[in-house]
């Protein structure tokens, strides 16, 4: 009996990820040129153009930013006083129960912080734009602004690209306020350590180099959160089954872009 | 007779392996109204994406106003202020108002103060008998969100409009309204390209009708 599937033709497991990596190289290169030639021709427009684009700019950073707080607060304020509790459990063991500031400066807000308001502003923020741009490209929006003279550029993706990057730092800033709070709490409801010893802890061991870093990560995150979600919305063929697989692309590449910039910034800033 | 303002000399376009438009020419001059016609697929609206810059032929060129498109950037602006366009899908943004819709382009462009925007925009409407001019499109019914976006093309004042499937102009209200509002413009010299598959709304809105079959134009 003949065989059903045609396994000849079917390139192997080394082809296929050699090619599942040429895609991606290819999907963030094309992102990049993107926001670049966004920035150029935002930056070229003029007076009454730039208040339309400063309109959306500013409905994006309400929609990414301040419709994202009470989630934001809610996980810093969770994930502040996990890492305490993890802590209690385990810093006596090593003697070291007065470094739970520490712990808050060098885990949450330099690293876990980031991390966790970028995969908010994925869930939220790149997915929403990379169907709503995909819708765009689908109901012929797109074709209509270019035949209005408006350059989607600098109208669509510039003004969701600083939207999306300035709120992400935002956020981030925000994170780290409600995780040292949620840190405190849970500590003084434990160990009733004073405010200002927890506090002097925390600013104690956040050198400036660390805030830098958070503050670069907020921006770079915030920027590729963006560039991908316009990139793969801006790509869907003219079919709306086209606009959920955008958004997944959108949200996997982004995680995993930001997991990368994340190891460099890390690596660039350890030992400073 | 006055020189065309936007010519599609032996256009060719192919989408795959599917050749769309075959060596189709046509030219529109000021105050002209032409009407393509033809069946599902026969290139129609294809035509018109490409005399609007939208979408880049295999073979062949696009005049407006002797000028070839600036463009074919699949994101860049082919025409920057000449050409109106309505879309079959219509394009309306959804998170405005019809108002904002129509403001759009005029905002965008500032030639003109903010009062004046709005005046023409209303203005628009009102002729074209869309009253409610505060709700978003979504709440317009078909007929009525198709004469917004007639609307907005009209609003910055291009010298060609390409209408596609102006099916509005079947209602018998409407199409008084829009056939009077475009003679007027065509007098002052807009000239108009619209595609549908009816003949009867060609003969609404044109004076001269070109048909498409399989991508090819027939002879007059």
């Amino acid at each position: 009996m003949g065989c059903l599937v045609d396994t000849t033709s079917r390139p192997g497991l080394v082809s296929r990820t050699g090619m599942s990596v040429v895609t991606a190289v290819d999907n963030i290169v094309g992102a990049v040129r993107l926001a670049v030639a966004s920035m150029r021709e935002a930056y070229a427009a003029s007076g009454s153009s730039v208040s339309c684009i400063h309109e959306i700019w500013l409905q994006q950073v309400r929609f990414t930013g301040l419709h994202a707080l009470t989630i934001t607060a809610a996980a810093g304020i969770i994930t502040g006083a996990i890492v305490i509790i993890q802590s209690m459990a385990i810093l006596p063991q090593v003697g070291a129960a007065d470094s739970l500031g520490k712990l808050i400066a060098l885990i949450v807000i330099r690293e876990v912080g980031p991390l966790l308001v970028a995969f908010i502003v994925i869930g939220r923020s790149a997915t929403a734009t990379s169907v709503e741009l995909g819708t765009m490209v689908v109901g012929d929006e797109i074709a209509v602004l270019r035949s209005l003279g408006i350059p989607p550029r600098a109208y669509v993706v510039f003004p969701r690209l600083a939207g999306i990057t300035v709120a992400t730092m935002a956020l981030l800033v925000y994170f780290d306020l409600a995780a040292v709070a949620g840190g405190y709490v849970v500590s003084f409801m434990f160990v009733r350590i004073a405010p200002s010893f927890f506090l002097g802890s925390v600013a104690h061991h956040l050198r400036a180099v660390d805030l830098t870093a958070t503050l670069a990560k907020g921006f770079l995150f915030g920027g590729i959160i963006a560039s991908i979600a316009c990139y793969f919305g801006l790509s869907v063929e003219p079919s709306p089954t086209e606009i959920p697989k955008a958004a997944l692309r959108t949200v996997v590449h982004a995680i995993l872009l930001c997991l990368v910039a994340d190891l460099v910034i890390t690596f660039a800033s350890l030992g400073r | 007779m006055m020189p065309p303002v936007l010519t599609a000399h032996a256009v060719s376009v192919t989408l795959g392996s599917t050749a769309v438009l075959r060596d189709v020419n046509l030219a529109v001059s000021p105050g002209d109204s032409i009407a393509v016609i033809g069946g599902s697929n026969s290139g129609k609206s294809t035509l018109l994406r490409v005399l609007a810059g939208l979408v880049r032929p295999a073979r062949g060129e696009v005049l407006f106003k002797g000028n070839p498109v600036r463009s074919w950037d699949p994101l860049g602006v082919p025409w920057p202020h000449g050409i109106g366009y309505v879309s079959q899908l219509l394009g309306l943004r959804s998170n405005m108002s019809v108002l904002d819709n129509v403001m759009l382009p005029l905002r965008y462009h500032g030639h003109l103060p903010e009062l004046r925007i709005r005046e023409r925009a209303t203005t628009l409407l009102m002729r074209l008998g869309v009253i409610e001019s505060n709700v978003r499109p979504a709440a317009l019914a078909p007929g009525e969100a198709e004469l917004v976006a007639l609307a907005r093309a009209l609003a910055h004042e291009p010298s060609v409009l390409l209408f596609d499937n102006p099916s509005a102009v079947l209602d018998v209200d409407s199409a008084d309204r829009v056939t009077d509002l475009l003679r007027e413009l065509r007098g002052l010299g807009l000239a108009v390209v619209s595609a549908s598959s009816s003949e009867a709304v060609a003969a609404v809105i044109a004076d001269s009708v070109r048909r498409l079959r399989d991508g090819r134009m027939e002879e007059q």
